[in-house]
This record gives C-alpha cells, structure tokens and sequence, in this order.
C-alpha cells in the first residue's frame, strides 16, 4: 500500500455518528409532518410500542418462537450443507448430481414448499424445514468451493509428503474451506429468518411472521413496524454474532 | 534525464504497536544524469525498499531524495518514471499490447502504436500481442512488464529484478537486449539484481547494500566500455571484479 | 451403441438426485392414495404443463420481466453506491451501518412494508426484487473493487494515474467477477422474491397464479405455477454461472 495506512480519525467517526443522528431525526420530523403518508410512522410511535406491556410481551413471544424455528433450521441446515459437501467432495462421481440437486431444491418457492410440510410434517415445524432448506444450500455451496480452493501447489507439497485424501482434507483442506465456510453461515443468518418467516406464513401459532401479517391485514402500522424492526435486529445480531466468530477464525488460521 | 540525490535516508515500518523493523539506515547516494546504477545485496536489505522511496511509492522516515532538485514525486506527476516490479504486475485482464498502450492511456497522451510494435520487437514477444498474461510463461510476463516500464521513455528507469524468473541463457541475452535499448537514450536508471555478473555487465556503478538494517556497504565504478560485448563476460578483469563483490556480499566464500 | 450409453451415463451423473427425487414422490403419492386436492403426483403435474402451455406462458413471462427489471435497477443502484464508496471513504462510512440495516433485514418482511407504502401493486414487486438485490450487489462491488492484482495500485501510482483513471482500468475491471457472482446469486432469488411478492399482493405472475389455483383447488395447476417459477429460476441460475465462469477466465 502506498504512504502510512489510512484510519479512521474520531473526527471521522463522530461526523459518521452525526449523520446517522441527523438521519433518525430526519425520519422523525417528516414522518410527524406527515410528508411520508399513513404508512410511515414517526420513529419515536414505533419505539413506544416496544413500552407498552401489551405489545411488548406478544413480541417477547413472537420473537423467541421465529428465533427457535430459525435456529433449529440454522443448524440442522449446517450439518446437512457440510456432510453433502464433504460426500461430494470425497466422491467425486457424485458431484455433478449433488450440486444439481442442491440448485434445484433452492430453487423450488417457498410458497410451494410450505403446504407440502404441513402435510408431511406439522405446522409448528413447517418454519424449521423452511429454513433449513437455505441453509442447507449455502453452506454446500460454500464449503465445497471452500474445499476447492486449497491451493494446488500445497495440495502437491502434501502428496509428496506421502497424505491420503483424508489426511489432505483434515490438514489442508478444511483449514483452507473454513472462512469461506463462515462466510456461507454469515448469509445463511438471514436465509433462516427468511424461511422461518415464510413458514410462519402457512398458519404457524406464533411467530413474528404471523403478528407482520396480521398488523398489516389490520392496519396497525406501528407494531407491525415495530416487528419488522425487532426481525432485523435479531437478523443483524445473528450475522453480527457469526461475524465476530469469522474474525477470530481468520485471525487463528492467516 | 534525471539525477538523483538521496543524502541520510532512514526507512523503518511499524510491525504492530511496540516493535519496528528498520529497513534502511543512513543512506546516502548521488547518481549522475544518465547513470545507470545496479544495487545488490542479501534477500531483505532493503533493496525494493529503496526503489519504493526513489518512486515516491513510500515515503522516508528520515533524511531526503531530491531528483532534478525536486521531490520525487514531482517526475512521477510529469509521467516520466518508468518502472517494473519484481511482481510482473500485468493487468490480467488486458492483452499485452493494452498492457503496453497502459501507460499511454493513464499519463491522457496519443497511444503510440509505432513503439508498442518496436517495443515487443525487442522484448522478443512478437506472435503475443493478443495473448493475455495469463497465457504466457514466467520470463515472457516479466519481458512484457519491462517493454511497458520503457513505454514513455521514462527520465528515470527503476527495475527491481526484471529478470529473476528466467533461465540463465535468456537472461543473458536479455542482458544484451536491455544495454542495446538502454543505449538508445540512456535514461538513468537503478537496478535491483541478484546476480553480481548481471550487476557489472549492465552497471557503470554498482552498490551493494548490507543488511539489516541495509546500509551502503561498498560502491564501485565499473570501468568498461561502452557498448559491452558478451566476451566481455569471459575477461580476466570480469572475473575479478566478480570475485571481489561475491566476497563482499558473502564473507565465508573468502 | 456407446455413444448412446455414454450419453445415458452422463445424463444420470448429473440427474440422478433430480430423478430420485421425482421417483420417491410419485412412489408417495401413489402409496397413500392421497386426494388429488391435497397433493398430486409429479406426472399429473407435468401433464397439465404439457397441455396448457399458453396457460403458464403469460404469468412465466410477467414473473421474468419483474425479477429481472428490478434486479437490474437494484444492481445499478448497488454498484453506483460501491463506486462513491470507493471514491470518498467517508460517505461509505456514513451509509455503511443503513445498507448494513437494510440488508440484514429479511426481505420478504419488507415486503408486507412496502405493499402499505407503495400499494398493493406490481410496481411493489419492482421496488421489493431492486431492494433485495441492491444490498448484495453493493457487498461484492465493494470487495471487487479492492480485490487488485498484485502490485497494480502501485504501478498505477508510479504512473501518476487519476482517480478516475484508476477507477475505469483498474479498479472497475478488478471488480468484474465479484459482480458476476452477485448476478448470478441474484437472478436465481430474484425470480423467487417476485413469486412471493405476487402471492402476497396478488397482482399477477406466476405467485397470483399459484394463490388463485390453489384457493380454487386447482393443485395440479398451482404446483406447475411453482414448478415454472423452479425453472425460471434454475435456468437464470444456470445462466448466471456461465457468465461467471467465462467472465473468471477472461479476468485472472
Ligand atoms: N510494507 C512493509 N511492511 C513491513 N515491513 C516491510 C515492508 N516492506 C518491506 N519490509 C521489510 O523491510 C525489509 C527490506 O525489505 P525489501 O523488500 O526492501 O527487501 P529486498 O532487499 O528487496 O529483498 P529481496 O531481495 O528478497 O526482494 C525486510 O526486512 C522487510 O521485512
Ligand atoms: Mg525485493
């Protein structure tokens, strides 16, 4: 790089504050004048929602019930993702067939696949299966080109050295597939919110999914606002935690 | 042509917060308009280090350059450094004649067609005009990256191992190449080199930098005349010469 | 003779999870002898495809149209964002913590939002397929722009280039295949976004196709609505990854 590294200065970060301030309280003010319409309310209506006990203890409930069918998605999609690639990896001949079934899978809508589970399975797993299926997807799909990009030239120095394909794959090969897999679980955060919202859609008891649906349907603008944002809160989280995780693995294994 | 003056230079880099390395201490240099300068040394001394500081890539820790009178990137400003990197530092992405139309393109001048040809007459890359970089071998990519480093008919030519990655034989025949172009229009120029023969066959003055951190060790006059031919490379004072700088840069060969 | 067990094979290296599939859910269907309201086999399916083409022709076309105008609008916004970020660090750290808010908020919960904002028409699917492929295109935009080959900002400073300069052969071209992989992933879910905000508005397309069959009990018809939508999306998918692949030759 040229010249010392640029940082950050506290100048900087206080002018990037100011301007994130600047823009809430933009929000704020045109939603209080009215210039954004009925179906923008001012920021502070939607937090006041979070206050009242009514609201709050229903969202408390929503919440944990998405957050659970998310997770369970989360990791049954992880274990599936990594042992589909792992087969696909040390069977080669399967591989052509695995990578077009996964595409395809991913491919079929949400909205189709949400009946199909209800019958097969049960309504309250309906969300897990339909975060699963995401997850499962790009976690194949990033660790098998995970895998894939060891480089050849170690790939070589190992088999010199005498390394079957299970030695190359545990000293070379997941080392070199894990920050690509962690990307794969940072996007996958958002996937299961995804399917587990869609398939609270099919008529699960509870779950955020349900109270967006119904407040809009009802007009309730705030709290379906309210819940729209607490969503993105436990999405940014998920990928904030799996973030935090990619850095301290990164920085083990550069 | 440019001279340059280079009087106490101090580089060092921080390392992380507590420790830094230095690279070169106290160096002092002048190097006449149209000189051509060779630098060798042990792997680290700072020798690409220096090319860096001379192209205003980096800047110094202590002391000054001065070319022409003028801080170096006074010249680099008036597009008249030529530079190539020991990383060939091709474009991938473009043929080697758009490499080569390159420093044109970014200095806002007339391509000049004309040189390009002449320019891959004479690197002996003649048939690969169309090829991209990563069609050619190690040594062709490094001769292409030495046409585009004398594309503008640089004041000021900076080579830092133009020729490491080729065999003995091309290398000496691009040894010949490189003093017939260079004797076109004498332009000043350091090289960075491994190799002591390449040094004197090329240089009117070699230095050899010691490590660390580097510091001028030794600087000689090299007393050949112009044009030098290969039998020059088989005469008794050759050797001598030779000898004396191995010793130089590696004591237990005395 | 070869040739056509050759071809065989390869058909079934690359099908056989597709057929297995196919298989054990007609085996299912005609194992439990379900009501062909709840669910049918794969054949009566296709079987209905085969016979009214013209009927899915229209609401597969309207349903392509939407996912590829917004992703390319969300794509051109994305990379504009990229390129000013890259231009003044600070306006990447100002919009930096909303693109971060905005994407990690699942998209189909922004889309019950924007029907309220924008109506309960087609130009919400617009808004809503532009917004969910803006945030990734930005992401990859960004990286590509700094992913630079080895030694070249350096070369482009020893050269005295200008920013734009920089930008428009260096920086820009590094970029390419990151924006490649954001098409690719992008067309695939674009398709997949549109449905569902059609079925929630209702507005047309291959979504209001599969609401409308399937409240009338039409389910032969509503699941070759969304086999459709399947096939849209695999071959933009399938598309996609052939742009990439020819483009990440061509760039390294
Ligand atoms: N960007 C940098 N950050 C930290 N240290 C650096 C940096 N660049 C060079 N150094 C250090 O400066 C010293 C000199 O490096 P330099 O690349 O100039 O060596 P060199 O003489 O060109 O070696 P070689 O012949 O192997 O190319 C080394 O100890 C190196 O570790
Ligand atoms: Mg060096």
């Amino acid at each position: 790089m040229t010249g010392p590294r640029e940082k950050t200065s506290v100048g900087q970060i206080s002018l990037i504050v100011a301007v994130q301030l600047a823009l809430l309280a933009a929000w704020e003010l045109l939603a209080r004048s009215g210039a954004l319409g009925i179906s923008v309310p001012a920021l502070s209506r939607v937090l006041q929602v979070y206050a009242q006990p009514r609201f709050a203890a229903l969202l408390y409930r929503s919440a944990m019930a998405t957050g659970k069918s998310a997770l369970t998605g989360l990791l049954i999609g992880i274990v599936i993702g990594i042992v589909t690639a792992m087969v696909a990896h040390l069977l080669r001949p399967l591989r052509p067939g695995l990578d077009r079934l996964a595409v395809t899978i991913n491919a079929i809508p949400a909205v189709a696949l949400g009946p199909i589970f209800i019958l097969m399975v049960s309504r309250e797993l309906t969300p897990s299966l339909l975060a699963t299926i995401p997850v499962s997807f790009l976690i194949y799909i990033a660790v098998s080109s995970g895998l894939r990009t060891a480089s050849t030239g170690l790939g070589r120095m190992m088999t010199t050295f005498g390394a079957g394909k299970v030695k190359r794959l545990f000293y070379l090969e997941i080392p070199s597939a894990l920050p690509s897999f962690l990307g794969g679980v940072k996007v996958s955060m958002t996937a299961a919110m995804i399917g587990a919202i869609v398939g609270e859609w099919f008529g699960a008891p509870t779950g955020l999914g349900i109270v967006i649906l119904n407040t809009m349907q009802n007009f309730e603008i705030p709290l379906m606002w309210a819940a729209v944002l607490l969503v993105a809160g436990l999405a940014l989280t998920g990928y904030g935690i799996a973030h935090l995780l990619e850095r301290l693995v990164t920085r083990r294994f550069a | 042509m440019a001279a340059i003056e280079i009087s106490n230079v101090s580089k060092s880099y921080a390392l992380n917060r507590k420790s830094s390395v230095t690279a070169l201490q106290g160096i002092d240099l002048s190097v006449a308009q149209g000189q051509f300068v060779a630098l060798i040394g042990p792997s680290g001394c700072g020798k690409s280090t220096l090319l860096h500081l001379v192209a205003a890539l980096e800047a110094v820790s202590a002391g000054s350059i001065l070319i022409d009178g003028e801080p170096p990137a006074a010249l680099r400003d008036q597009h008249r450094l030529g530079i190539a990197f020991q990383d060939h530092a091709l474009l991938p992405w473009l043929s080697v004649e758009s490499n080569l139309a390159l420093p044109y393109k970014i200095a806002g001048v007339a391509v000049d067609k004309a040189r390009i040809k002449h320019l891959i007459e004479l690197v002996g890359l003649v048939g690969f005009e169309h090829a991209r970089p990563s069609q050619l071998s190690g040594g062709m990519r490094q001769r292409a990256a030495i046409a585009r480093s004398l594309c503008l008919d640089p004041a000021l030519l900076l080579l830092d191992e133009p020729f490491g990655a080729l065999d003995a034989v091309t290398r000496m025949r691009m040894n010949i190449e490189l003093q017939r172009i260079w004797l076109e229009r004498r332009p000043t120029t350091l090289l960075v080199t491994h190799s002591v023969e390449e040094a004197i066959f090329l240089a009117d003055r070699v230095i050899v930098l010691g490590g660390r951190p580097g510091t001028i060790v030794e600087s000689i006059d090299v007393p050949f005349p112009r044009p030098r031919p290969v039998e020059l490379m088989r005469s008794e004072e050759f050797h001598r010469l030779t000898d004396y700088l191995t010793v130089l840069l590696e004591p237990s060969l005395r | 003779m070869g040739l056509a067990v050759r071809l065989v094979m390869r058909l079934f290296e690359q099908a056989w999870g597709l057929i297995a599939i196919f298989a054990f859910w007609q085996i299912w269907v005609m194992a439990n002898h379900y009501n062909s309201i709840v669910i049918v086999s794969p054949l009566a399916v296709l079987r209905d495809m085969a016979l009214n083409p013209m009927i899915y022709l229209l609401p597969s076309l309207w349903t392509l149209a939407f996912s590829l105008g917004g992703l390319a609008a969300g794509m051109s916004i994305g990379l504009l964002l990229a390129i000013t970020a890259w231009r003044w660090r600070l306006f990447a750290g100002t919009i930096g913590p909303t693109a971060l808010l905005i994407s990690s908020t699942p998209v189909v919960c922004l889309i019950p939002l924007l029907a309220r904002i924008f109506g309960y028409e087609s130009r919400t699917e617009f808004v809503t397929v532009a917004v969910m492929s803006f945030f990734p295109c930005f992401v990859f935009a960004t990286a590509g722009l700094r992913a630079l080959p080895p030694m070249s900002r350096e070369l482009f400073h020893v050269l005295a280039a200008s920013r734009s300069r920089q930008l428009l052969s260096l920086a820009l071209p590094a970029a390419i295949p990151s924006l490649s992989i954001a098409l690719r992933v992008g067309a695939a879910t674009s398709v997949l976004v549109t449905m569902v905000a059609e079925y929630l508005m209702q507005t047309g397309g291959l979504g209001n196709m599969f609401a409308l069959t399937s409240q009338a009990f039409q389910t032969e018809r509503a699941w070759g609505a969304s086999l459709a939508a399947m096939m849209l999306s695999a071959i933009l998918y399938t598309i996609g990854g052939a742009v990439e692949l020819k483009v990440r030759e061509r760039f390294r």
